[in-house]
């Protein structure tokens, strides 16, 4: 992950969104789809992330605290779109069967792989997948991500734990195969 | 047992790969003209003349950024699997249930109006022989996007370079169906079921892969294709037998080693120009520059990938702001060690203002 370069006399907001955007847009489009499974619902995520960094950049004035604030927005508005799809829909989701192989190449392979993790992701409950992801994809420390969801960090140690559990199951294979 | 520190690496391997292909589609410039009363750039059009808008698609991968952007590290980004588009997203009316690994419908959240999809066009590697290269387009988010790729699969692609198989009226709707485990597309009564004149058998396989990879990039799935009529499978298309569901080709076999993503044919660009594409090349190396009057400006070597059967992308800056305004060929091109000088090479026409 590229830290934001800092500057302590600060850029003006037009600035601060550049220069986020070109540092940070698509690890931040990554990070929601992780959280919401969908790549044009992701993207629309995370720009209405840097339209509120900049409506607020006279407060944030620091890029370390915008990329903190960028993190908990999508976070944040990850959750509450998956909140908004509501709880049938989750059902059905669960219930999907894993992603068919449609061929035996690499390439295809890579797919399905890839497809099956983010299936899996999608059947953790919402703060099991949120701290994974922190966790696993954005290297965050415990207490960064207690901070973050603003949890304990007993409780982030105990969803991450029984999350890994929940996702080492589900994967058992695809994750042997992962060296 | 499982070592928990190795487990704990292959987590973070398996979730970083997860979303390695993801190359969102750059929103800059809608962000910019969200933040500013008067954008400098147009807005997207909403309209059906959405073919218009695509030229914007590319404008908005020049990020005008201050200088000593181009020296911070972006997100680092391991692979790129060929089909897997920015902005691509599932086809929302036949969003069943079930449908495709994404799961999930496309919009809701904010008020944008189009969506980037990916369409696969035909063009020659270096030997001449037919390889798919890969186009951004844009289109209104009211469409699914499956309609409007394959309206665009008969429709002439941005960049002249390329050219597309099928003609207006020959596929009609399509759809992915997990449950019968392939995407179903339907030839009209006027697609061809033998191969026609002057169409080479490498250029009809070509055709069909070009409707494999962009529906299954289209629904996000790497479902076969059945080629459908009226419920029942069709034996040929082009000549080429389609009885059974069509895989991807493999992607070396069947895409151009090295394509541009952005920008895009015929844009007009200033300032700092953020080049992207994928290739997969000797030792990954790519070179990228303009051409202009038998002339080279501005070279930059980059490195893609190499080895696996994908490409990989790659990524360069080129300072726009010292360059006379006029036309030139922005060219990428893969290394050649063989010194036969015939790399692979994919080029884009835009105007420097």
């Amino acid at each position: 992950m590229a830290p934001t370069r800092s500057r302590p006399s600060g850029w003006s907001a037009d600035e601060a969104l550049e220069l986020l955007y070109a540092a940070h847009f698509r690890q931040l489009v990554r990070l929601a789809v992780l959280l919401v499974h969908d790549v044009g619902t992701a993207e629309e995520i995370v720009q209405d992330c840097f339209l509120a960094v900049h409506a607020k950049w006279n407060r944030l004035h620091d890029p370390d605290k915008a990329l903190a604030y960028l993190r908990r927005s999508v976070v944040n508005r990850s959750r509450s779109h998956l909140r908004h799809l509501g709880v049938v829909r989750r059902h059905a989701d669960r219930e999907m069967p894993p992603e068919p192989a449609a061929g035996a190449d690499q390439a295809t392979y890579d797919l399905a792989r890839r497809a099956t993790v983010l299936d899996a992701l999608h059947r953790l409950s919402r703060r099991q997948r949120e701290v994974l992801v922190l966790r696993y994809y954005l290297d965050l420390s415990e207490a960064e991500i207690a901070d973050l969801l603003g949890i304990s960090r007993g409780a982030v140690k105990s969803h991450a734990s029984r999350g890994a559990a929940a996702l080492r199951a589900d994967l058992g294979p695809a994750l042997e195969e992962t060296r | 047992m499982n070592d928990p520190v190795d487990d704990e690496a292959r987590l973070r391997r398996l979730l970083s790969d997860a979303v390695s292909d993801i190359d969102p589609d750059s929103r800059l410039d809608e962000l910019r003209a969200s933040v500013h009363p008067r954008p400098k750039v147009v807005p997207m059009s909403r309209s059906r003349s959405w073919h218009a808008a695509v030229g914007i698609v590319a404008t908005a991968a020049v990020i005008g950024v201050i200088a000593y952007v181009a020296s911070m590290s972006i997100d680092k980004n391991t692979s790129l699997g060929p089909a897997t588009d920015p902005g691509s997203s599932l086809h929302p009316t036949t969003a069943t249930a079930t449908d495709t690994a994404s799961g999930l419908p496309t919009s809701a959240t904010g008020g944008t109006e189009t969506t980037a999809y990916a369409v696969y066009y035909v063009g020659a590697d270096p030997k001449g022989r037919p390889v798919l290269f890969r186009e951004f387009h844009r289109g209104p988010t009211s469409e699914p996007v499956a309609a409007l790729a394959v309206d665009d699969l008969e429709s002439t692609p941005l960049d002249p370079d390329y050219s597309t198989a099928w003609q207006r009226g020959w596929l009609k709707g399509a759809k992915a169906d997990p449950d019968a485990g392939a995407i179903f597309v339907t030839p009209s009564a006027t697609a061809p079921a033998d191969r026609p004149a002057g169409m080479t058998p490498d250029d009809a396989r070509a055709a069909v892969q070009q409707v494999v990879y962009t529906l299954q990039a289209a629904f996000h799935t790497r479902l076969p294709v059945r080629f459908i009529r009226h419920g029942t499978p069709v034996d040929r298309v082009l000549g080429v037998p389609t009885s059974e569901p069509i895989a991807q080709g493999k992607v070396l076999a069947t895409l151009s080693h090295v394509s541009i993503s952005n920008p895009n044919e015929g844009d007009v660009v200033s300032g700092k120009l953020h080049v992207t594409g994928v290739n997969n090349a000797f030792e990954g190396s790519v070179a990228v520059f303009l051409r202009r009057d038998g002339k080279h400006f501005l070279t930059r070597a980059t490195i893609g990938g190499t080895y696996a059967d994908k490409l990989f992308p790659w990524q360069v800056t080129l300072d726009l702001s010292k360059v006379t305004p006029g036309t030139y060929t922005l060219v990428a091109q893969n290394d050649d060690p063989s010194g036969r000088n015939r790399p692979e090479v994919d080029t884009r026409v835009i105007t420097v203002k």
